[in-house]
Parts: C-alpha cells; structure tokens; sequence
C-alpha cells in the first residue's frame, strides 16, 4: 500500500472516530507538524463537501422537476384538474388494481374562486349537493348544523379526501367549522377498462437504447398518469413514450382520472446486438493500444474475468462510458456515449478493473477510433 | 412505491432512494407548506421556494449527522418545523416584525445549515462538482454517497451496487475514495474557487 492510500485509511479512521488514546494524539501531532499530510487532511474534508454538495444539486434538480402547479396531494383545493389523480396517490395504485374508485358526487371543475373580490384558490365544485347532504345526516346521525346552511352552501365549499384507503369516503365542510365529526362512506362502483396499445422497442447492444410505447385509445385528452418502474408520467396527451430503457421485463400502472388503475405486463424489451466483426482483443497485457475502425468496428473484450467494471474516458479524462459486466460476459462497446450519441473518432483511455477469484487488478490502455 | 406512506421516508432514505423519498415528501409535506405559506401572506412562487429550500436544509442536516433516522423520527414534521421558522424568519426580515417565538420548543439548532446555500446558486461551483465527480464515475460516487451520505452498511452497498461481498465494496469503496480526493486535489480552480465562496 502506498503512502498515500495509508493516509487516506488513516484519516477515515480518526474522522470515524475509531482511534483511541495514542492513535488519536499522534493523529494531532503529525497533522500539526506535517504540512503536506495537513494539506491531505484539507482535501480529504473539501472533497466531502464536494460530494454533499453534488448530491444536493441532484436534490435540487429533482425537486425542480416537480409539478408545482398540479393539485398538492392532501389538499385538493389549488388545481381541480388533477383532483382525482392526486387522490389516486394517496390511496396507493395497487389497491386501485382490483377496486374502482369512483366518487358518487359529480365533480365540476372550476377554475378560479373569487372572495372579498380578490382572487384566492381554485376550489373543487361538488355539483350534487344533495348527495353530500344525505352522506352527512347519515354519518352525524343529525341534522344540525346543517339545516343552517344552503345545500349548495355545503357543495361548494365541500372537498373529498380519501385518507383510510378506497373504501372510506371522507367528507369535510370548511364552511361549517363547528362540525368537528367527519363521516363517511363506502362507495363501489365498477371501472370501465379503456383499451390501450403497448409497444416496446428494442435495446439495441443492451446499452439501454429500448423504449416503451404507450397509447390510450378512445380517450378525450383527460388526465391520467402512467408509471413503468419507478418513472411517473402525469399526461393530459394518450400517447406516453418511456425511452432508455434496458432489455428486461416492465410493468406498465396505469390510473385513470376516474380513479380506476390497472397493471398492464409485463412488457418485454429485447436486445439485439449490432454484429460487427472485430478482432478479438486481448486485454492480459497492460497498456495497450488497439485501432477501431468506426465504421465497421465495436470495441469488444471477450470475457476473462470472473467480473469487470469498464469505464471508457476521452482524452480530457472525461467519462464517456460504464460499464459492470457480470461473469461469463463479453463486454462490447459500440462506440456511443451515455446519452446514445455517437463519439468523435480519436484516442479514448479504457480502464478495466476486474475481480479474478479473490484477488483484483487494474488494466489501463487506450484505443484510437478513427 | 404505490403505497408507501410519509412513514415511509425514514426507510427510503436509509437505503439510498433518494428520489422516492423526495417524491414522498413532495406528496405529503409539500401540500402543508402550501398551505402554511399561503395563509402567510405568500405567494405559489414562494411556497414552492420555501418548501424546496425547506427540504435542502433537511438534506444538509441529515449529511451532517445533525439528524439521525430512527424510526420515531418524522421527516415530514421536521421540514415543516424547517419551514415555518424560515418563513417567520423571512416575514421577520421583510418587514422588520417581532414575533413570540413560536417554536421555542423546537430546536433551533438543528435547522443551522452548513452554509451551502450560496454555494448551491453558485452555476461555476456547480459546474466543477458535477465535473469532479463525474470524472469519478457515477458508479464511485453512488457508492461513496450511499457509504458517506446515507450512512448504509458495505453489506447493504454491496447489495445495492452488485458487488460479490462486503470486501469487494470496502476494497472499492477506498478506491473511489482515494479516487474523489485526487481528482478534487487535481482541481487547483474548484479549490480556491471553494475556499472563496467560503469567504
């Protein structure tokens, strides 16, 4: 091990507190007297900034992905629009799978409420007041309060949340604030199944170029969300399309405005591998330097080692492409970049780092496309 | 994730699913801070920026070890103490308001950040980070972020990542490792730029 790596261990060690007495105070002392060791320990911490700060970044994109604009999940009172499909995510899709969920209200949408001439939040209209009205005697077991209060009173300011699972139909009133017993109440009614036309395209070399097609027919542009794994698309349009995928089976989950959800799959995503003749290459000697031809070439490494982890940099040391290739397998690159692009002809640097029985060891070399 | 619940979270975040955690959080918390904002006196745009910053420092807490995810801990309770006490704190600002401390009971400590704010809006520090740790791999910097950040087991790790056992991730844990503090001590510019910003 290299004075370096002993360094590195050293410093994890005392910042994982796992040094005592001696150990730790001659840590102090060399940190203190050794300048160039002190400059490790700086870099040591930044460098763990710098992923913190990395991952908040991604944290932040994520959060900036979102759809602020749609209905908050347990407040159905900013956007009517998307009012049933946020129940649906409270609810949890899968036990919608077997159980359609329709509300026995009608559900208009409205879109802007004004009060005191100024306007406030867009609100659910429950337009069947009368249903609301006898949902509450049931569940109060009384009228009071109520006889207080027009029905369309009641209707208006009336929104539906779904909190104990598809079955429990809670109703709450804003307007009449003295009620504190929520009710509520079963309601089943059976889904129409739409139909709907799935395809799925091929992952070609399995470098994740598979696609899955998604197509709602017959359907008036509601809104609906369908989720394959863990991507989640909230769409207004029929027709959805999950690129990148990988050769594998996928499920597609489909909910319906109407709260209706169905499981469609599995979808089966092929690979089929682009067969381009190369020389076989051999990677047991160290640094060295192969020519690929990128018109009628791949990269390809035959299968050696119990496992490998490949990663292909280009000339500014920037990562063009990884790979894990599990035992038994060849690896073959063809020439593309993550996003499926293809790369600039000149010298690339691969870097294979293999396991072989218990022991590991690093080959490095380059290959000049052209 | 069809029915995970806001409970949920805690678990998600122990395993390094960082997404589904913040999808969570988006799904049960955020409609509260929504809330909250807006009969505040704020607006959709600030709610949205309340609740985002609300969650960074969350993050940030949780990197720093200030938090620890036991199972009585509630993610969604503790961003929404974070953004409470940022918007009294901005209404304070604007407007120069006294206010009873509302959250005596919480503690305010907790909610101290680590000053990675200003570096977060930073496009030039962003940029060289996203650089660094791109030229690590995607794959070392998982590894390392699950270890360092999420505070998973190598077993866990090695679960997650598919390596043979929990020795193969050490052994590549202190490769990627070794691998990250070189790359940042090769970049002179992010350095200074860091230690500037710091300033």
């Amino acid at each position: 091990m290299s004075s370096i790596e002993n360094d590195i261990n050293l410093i994890t060690s005392y910042l994982e507190g796992t040094f005592s007495g001696d150990a730790f105070n001659e840590f102090n002392l060399r940190l203190a007297n050794d300048l160039e060791f002190n400059g490790l320990f700086q870099d040591f911490s930044a460098a763990n900034d710098a992923l913190t700060l990395d991952e908040l970044y991604k944290i932040k994109n994520t959060l900036d992905s979102f759809n602020y604009a749609a209905t908050p999940i347990t407040s159905f009172i900013s956007s009517p629009v998307n009012w049933i499909g946020s129940i649906s995510s409270i609810l949890g899709l899968s036990s919608m799978l077997s159980f359609g969920l329709i509300t026995a209200f009608d559900v208009e949408k409205k879109d802007k409420v004004v009060e005191n001439n100024k306007e406030i939040k867009t609100k659910e209209i429950v337009s069947d007041a009368s249903a609301i009205r006898q949902e509450f005697i049931k569940a109060t077991n009384s009228t009071e309060n109520l006889a207080e209060a027009k029905p369309t009173k009641i209707a208006e300011y009336a929104y539906v949340s779904f909190a104990k699972g598809p079955k429990e139909l809670e109703i709450t009133n804003h307007e009449l604030k003295n009620i504190q017993r929520p009710f509520s109440s079963k309601i089943s009614i059976p889904c129409q199944k739409p139909t709907w036309k799935i395809e799925a395209e091929t992952d070609v070399n399995g470098v994740g170029t598979g696609a899955i097609n998604f197509k709602l027919n017959g359907y008036q542009k509601d809104y609906y969300t369908v989720i394959l794994n863990d991507n989640y698309i909230e769409t207004y349009n029929n027709k959805v399309r999950f690129n990148n995928l990988k050769a594998g089976e996928y499920t597609v989950l489909l909910s319906l405005e109407n709260g209706c959800g169905y499981e469609i799959g599995p979808i089966v995503v092929k690979e089929t591998a682009v067969n381009q003749e190369i020389p076989t290459t051999n990677v047991s000697e160290a640094s060295t330097s192969y020519l690929v031809n990128s018109k009628t070439e791949t990269f390809k490494l035959p299968s050696k080692f119990d496992s490998q982890y490949i990663q292909i940099f280009d000339e500014n040391k920037n990562l063009i492409s990884e790979k894990n290739v599990k035992a038994g397998e060849a690896y073959e690159w063809n020439l593309k970049d993550a996003k499926g692009n293809k790369v600039v002809n000149g010298k690339y640097n691969y870097h294979i780092d293999y396991q072989h029985a218990s022991d590991e060891e690093d080959i490095k070399g380059e290959l000049i496309i052209n | 994730m069809f029915d995970l619940k806001e409970k949920d979270i805690i678990q998600l975040l122990k395993s390094g699913e960082r997404d589904k955690a913040l999808k969570l959080l988006y799904k049960f918390v955020y409609p509260n801070v929504r809330k909250y904002a807006l009969n505040h006196g704020a607006t959709e745009e600030d709610a949205r920026d309340l609740f985002q910053e609300s969650v960074i420092v969350f993050f940030q807490n949780l990197f720093a070890k200030k938090l620890a995810l036991t199972d009585g801990f509630n993610p969604g309770g503790y961003v929404m103490s974070i953004a409470k006490h940022k918007h009294i704190d901005k209404l304070r600002k604007d407007k120069n308001l006294q206010f009873v401390n509302e959250f005596s009971s919480f503690e305010e400590k907790k909610l101290e950040s680590l000053n990675f704010e200003h570096k977060i809006h930073n496009l030039e520090v962003q940029n060289l980070v996203t650089q660094v740790l791109e030229s690590v791999g995607e794959r070392c910097a998982s590894l390392l972020k699950m270890v360092m950040l999420y505070d998973m087991t190598l077993r866990e790790v090695a679960n997650k990542l598919e390596y043979s056992n929990e020795g193969s991730a050490k052994t590549q844990l202190f490769k990627c490792r070794q691998k990250l503090i070189l790359k940042y001590k090769d970049n002179s510019h992010l350095k200074n730029l860091l230690k500037s910003v710091n300033e």
